[in-house]
Parts: C-alpha cells; sequence; structure tokens
C-alpha cells in the first residue's frame, strides 16, 4: 500500500531480488524501522550489559535503597539498594534469550508437524489437529505454571530456569505454528500452480520442496516475529508469579513482581521495568507487521 | 496425414462425495490426429474440465477414473496412459502432453521468479544445466511474445499482466515441445483482445511444434477459429462429434442446436437469443435414457428410456439422438 518511489521505478525492480524487494518495502514503513532500531539497540545492550550498566545489578548498597531516581542512579534503587537501571539492563539478556530461543524451538517442533499433517492429511492429520485441539483447550499461563512446576521451576542455576521457561513454553507454542503451517500446505495443495506444476511433471518432492514449503515460510518468520512479544510476556508472567527466572538474576518480569508489593509508596520501582516491557512489545508487534507487509508478495497484485 | 495421436474409449470418471457420486464423465469417447486441434464445448458443468484433467491424470481424491481406455501414440508405441504408474505418468506430463489453465493469476507460483518456473519444465524432463536451461527460457519468452525476455527472467508474477502471465504459462506448456496441448478455458480470464492474441500464438505454436491441441471453451467463436473437430458435451455425455464445418453449418443433435442458436449473430438481430428451457440433470442421479431428453423438443417415447450412444451420420460425425440419427 505504502509503496515508496523508489520501488516504482522500473529499471530497479527489473533488477533487484525477492528479499531485496521485501527490503524496500519494509524500509518504506518507518515505524517498523524505528521500532527494529530500538530492538537493534536492546540487543546490543543485551550483548554488552557488563560495559554498558552503570553499576553491578548484584551489588546490594544498604545505605541507599528506595532512592527516586537521582543523579548518582539514573532509575533509582530497589528495597536491596541495587541500582534499578542496571537490573533492567541485564533484565534485557533474559527476555531477548526467551523471547527469541523459544520461538526457534516452537518452529522447530510445529512446522514439520504441521507439515507432516497438512501433507499426509487423512488420520494423521485427524489425530494431529484433535491432539492440537485438546492442548490448545488449556489456558495458556495455566500450562505454562504446570509445566513450569512440573519442570521444577525457576530456581537453580539461571541456564536451568531459562531452559525450562523455554521447553515450557515451546511445548505449548507449537500448536500455533503447526496449525498454521498446516492450514497454508492445504490450501497450497490445493493451489492453481501446484496443479499448473504437475501437469509439467513435476514429482512429490519437487512440488513440497519449490511450491509448498516455500510458500509456507513467510507466514512462519511473520507469526515467529509476532510471536516474540508473547514469549517475553509469558516469561514476565512466570517470573511476576514467582517461577520464572528466580532472584538475584534480574529479569523485568521478576522485577515487575518484587516492586509490585512496593507500588503504594515508591510506584516508580514498578514503572520503569514496565514501560521498558510494554515499549519492547510495542516494538515487536511493530516490526511483525512490518516484517508481515514487506514478505507478503500479494500486497503489490 | 491422418495419424493418431490420442484415442479415448468409454471414459469414466466419478466423484465419491458425502451426498453421494458424481458422475462426471459419462463414457466419453474421441480419436485426435497428430497436429490436429479438438474442441470440447459444453456449458458449465458438463465434464469438460474433468474431461481434460482425466487426459492428464490430474484427478485427485474423492475423484477417481472408473473406467476407459486412453491410448496415446508416443515415441514408443502406443500406450494407455491409464495402465502407467504414477512414475511414469510425471515422465509424460509435462514432456509428451501439457496443459494450460483457467486462470493464469493463480497458474504461477507468486514467490518463484517467472524464470525459475519456465526452467521447472526443462530441468525435469530435459534434465537441463542452469545455464542452457536459462538460454531456452529467454527463447522462449521471446517466442510467446514478452519482451526484454532476458531482463524479465528475474522478474516475479505479480510483475506481469494477466495476458502476459497466460503467455508465460503457454510458454512453459510448450517447453518441452510436447505431442499433445491441452488448454482448459485458456482465455475464459482475460479480456477480448488479449483472447484473440493468445487464441493465434496458440495456433501459430501448435503449426511450429506440430502439436495437437484439446481446446476446451465455452466460446464457441473460438473453436471455430481454431478447431478442426468438435465434441459438443452435455451432462459428462458426447452428444456429437465431428468436423467443425459440418457442427457448425449442419448440427445435428438438437442440444447442438440450440447452443447455435443462443449465439448472437453478426448480421441478424433478432429480438431475443434461444435459450435452452429447462436445466442441466443433477450429475448425482443416475442418468436413463437421454441426458437431454427433458428439455428436448423433439423427444420420442423410446428418448426417455434407452440412451442412443453415439452413432454415425455422416463420414467422421457422430451423433447421439435417436431423432437425428434416423432421420
Amino acid at each position: 500500500m505504502a509503496v515508496s518511489a523508489t520501488t516504482l521505478t522500473p529499471a530497479k525492480v527489473k533488477k533487484s531480488s525477492s528479499l531485496g524487494m521485501a527490503w524496500r518495502r519494509f524500509l518504506s514503513r518507518k515505524w517498523a524501522v524505528a521500532a527494529g532500531i530500538f530492538i537493534l539497540l536492546e540487543i546490543m545492550i543485551a550483548i554488552f550489559a557488563p560495559v554498558i550498566a552503570p553499576y553491578d545489578p548484584y551489588y546490594s548498597d544498604y545505605t541507599a535503597t528506595y532512592q527516586k531516581p537521582n543523579a548518582k542512579y539514573l532509575l533509582g534503587t530497589d528495597d536491596m539498594g541495587r541500582d534499578v537501571l542496571s537490573r533492567i539492563i541485564y533484565g534485557t539478556r533474559v527476555s531477548y534469550s526467551v523471547g527469541v530461543l523459544s520461538q526457534v524451538c516452537i518452529v522447530i517442533i510445529g512446522l514439520p508437524i504441521g507439515a507432516i499433517a497438512g501433507l499426509i492429511g487423512g488420520w494423521v492429520d485427524y489425530v494431529t489437529m484433535r491432539v492440537i485441539d485438546v492442548l490448545s483447550s488449556i489456558p495458556g499461563m495455566l500450562l505454562y505454571i504446570l509445566l513450569m512446576v512440573a519442570l521444577g521451576g525457576g530456581s537453580g542455576n539461571v541456564f536451568q530456569a531459562l531452559s525450562n521457561i523455554i521447553l515450557a513454553m515451546s511445548l505449548t507454542g507449537w500448536i500455533g505454528i503447526a496449525r498454521l503451517v498446516r492450514g497454508q500446505v492445504l490450501s497450497l495443495k490445493e493451489s492453481d500452480f501446484v496443479r499448473a506444476a504437475r501437469s509439467m511433471g513435476a514429482d512429490n518432492t519437487w512440488i513440497i520442496k519449490t511450491h509448498i514449503l516455500r510458500n509456507a515460510l513467510t507466514p512462519v518468520v511473520i507469526s515467529m516475529t509476532l510471536g516474540v512479544p508473547g514469549a517475553m510476556f509469558g516469561e514476565a508472567g512466570l517470573s511476576f508469579l514467582g517461577l520464572g527466572i528466580a532472584p538475584p538474576t534480574p529479569s523485568w518480569g521478576q522485577m515487575i513482581g518484587i516492586y509490585q508489593s512496593f507500588a503504594r509508596t515508591w510506584p516508580h520501582l514498578i514503572l520503569y521495568p514496565a514501560l521498558v516491557l510494554a515499549v519492547t512489545m510495542l516494538a515487536w508487534i511493530l516490526l511483525g507487521d512490518g516484517v508481515r507487509d514487506a514478505l507478503d508478495p500479494n500486497i503489490r497484485m | 496425414m491422418d495419424e493418431l495421436l490420442l484415442e479415448i474409449n468409454n471414459l469414466q470418471t466419478e466423484f465419491k462425495l458425502n451426498q453421494g457420486t458424481v458422475h462426471a464423465v459419462n463414457g466419453v469417447s474421441f480419436k485426435l490426429n497428430k497436429g490436429e486441434v479438438l474442441g470440447i464445448v459444453g456449458e458449465s458443468g458438463c465434464g469438460k474440465s474433468v474431461t481434460a484433467l482425466s487426459v492428464m491424470r490430474l484427478i485427485e481424491a474423492p475423484g477417481r477414473i472408473k473406467a476407459g481406455e486412453m491410448l496415446f501414440h508416443g515415441e514408443k508405441g502406443v500406450t494407455d496412459l491409464l495402465k502407467l504408474s504414477p512414475t511414469d505418468m510425471e515422465q509424460v506430463r509435462g514432456n509428451q502432453m501439457s496443459m494450460i489453465f483457467q486462470d493464469p493469476m493463480t497458474s504461477l507460483n507468486p514467490v518463484l521468479t517467472i524464470g525459475y518456473q519456465i526452467m521447472e519444465p526443462l530441468k525435469i524432463h530435459r534434465k537441463m544445466a542452469e545455464e542452457q536451461a536459462q538460454a531456452t527460457a529467454v527463447k522462449l519468452l521471446e517466442r510467446v511474445g514478452i519482451p526484454e525476455a532476458a531482463l524479465r527472467l528475474k522478474d516475479y508474477p505479480h510483475q506481469f499482466s494477466g495476458g502476459m502471465r497466460q503467455r508465460v504459462m503457454v510458454a512453459m506448456a510448450v517447453a518441452c515441445s510436447p505431442r499433445l496441448l491441452i488448454a482448459d478455458e485458456p482465455t475464459t480470464a482475460l479480456d477480448v483482445t488479449i483472447q484473440a492474441q493468445i487464441i493465434d500464438l496458440i495456433n501459430e505454436l501448435k503449426d511450429e511444434f506440430g502439436t495437437a491441441v484439446i481446446i476446451i471453451t465455452h466460446d464457441l467463436g473460438v473453436v471455430a477459429e481454431i478447431a478442426n473437430q468438435v465434441s459438443v458435451m452435455y451432462a459428462g455425455y458426447v452428444v456429437e462429434n465431428g468436423p467443425v464445418q459440418q457442427i457448425f453449418e449442419a448440427p445435428r443433435h438438437p442440444y447442438t442446436k440450440a447452443l447455435m442458436g443462443s449465439i448472437p449473430r453478426l448480421h441478424s438481430w433478432p429480438e431475443r437469443l434461444t435459450t435452452i428451457e429447462g436445466a442441466p440433470p443433477s450429475l448425482t442421479d443416475r442418468i436413463v435414457g437421454c441426458p437431454f431428453q427433458p428439455r428436448c423438443q423433439f423427444r420420442i417415447e423410446r428418448c426417455a428410456s434407452e440412451n442412443p450412444g453415439l452413432m454415425p451420420i455422416a463420414t467422421g460425425h457422430t451423433c447421439a439422438c435417436w431423432v437425428a440419427g434416423h432421420e
């Protein structure tokens, strides 16, 4: 829809690859680009947290607890005198690892299941879909909580906790991707171009490889991008409930969970992590929208 | 000269649905010579497209080809296409025979380049390497009238108009110089000026590659322009079969007559065009007698109980009618 002038110049269009065209379409969406830059920035912050953070996020200064934002502690200090800004910066690491890795795991599980169900059809499809129906009838958060309790929660070391969270999310989250891929495969199987390819003598392997999976991939990428904020929010929810990342390792959700008990007296404590979480989620959603518009080849038909 | 290419005998295709079995094609038979053009005409739902898909063996569940014989005179002698294994059939499709579909807007994969899709049959059947396939694709695109063909190989279908996409489809279909080209309403989705161009293109390519063509359409004008032979279908049956001139000038079957009567003519202006009263029969019911009999104004008693079947009435002209057969 918003097509920039450059994409309309025929000479340029001719030389472009599909990714190049998608990239230009993406660049023409200002909010998506801004969100992308913001996310890149946060990723840099997560990687270089020790360099960027002004203080050690684990260091408690008991002489300076509950400080309001000031020149020394930019976002104030918490109940144990730890620097809130530094804790938020380190919390980025948790949110991004959970957000991105859980989506990768979800696709690894969901894509083949959905593709097999759609391609084989018949009873394989029927059984898969009934399993998915049963799983999706259980509220997602409830399932996370049960799985986290079963897996031993967030106690122990950080990596154990992170992998538990990612596992819990993947075990429930693959449903969406599987359903999406199955639907795509089913409709692509019946599409005119697959029939046309068959009439050219293409065999099943060729059709699945070049016509079905390639077309089904675009919505998967879009769904991955849009799934990241959901996973981040899931982690925040678990940590808020005390089932996610255990203190002292900082995570945004866990900070919100702990600080909400002081919200009446020191509301600034809960404000910053909540704000960062909200803005990050918004950025991912905007990026996801941009990616969707950029990758959907039908948009300029 | 009249070398036989394809002989279809008693082809029957049905679709088993929950609501009952749809008898889409009920014993269709026809012959096609090398280099000739057969037009299959009939109204929507008469089994034209299902016949074409059956010949390509592209009928998918819940449909199946129940009976029949499809003798194809290929390079390696006569083969019954219905007896080929799916893998052997893949060797035939796109190579010995290929198909053009109705809607060029959806028949090309939107995420692959035009070049990639034209090279598809070349790579599958001719086992061409990338460079050779590319050069052939450029030649094909130039042949079907795409300007700047070399540049356009890297374009995507959405950068092409409907007429150009149909040209690409034609290029893909003739890529391996097939002996038989089936065009299933190739012009229905295009506007009139483009229709004529595509028909001309098919006509030229047919002579160039020595390809026989089965053209399926409800546009009698297209048939008059391109076909040598015409098969008129009704409710899954062939009701009349003959050389194009005879069908147009002296149609014998009441249905064909009615069809011809409903074409607007250039030089006469009747008050109203003729219409055929009634509706075609439901294909889920077993048809007893002549399928057209309930709508036919010439029917006799025998029509209701006995299906006439095709009977010869002139050289190369057959007609399934008790009345016309005994005129």
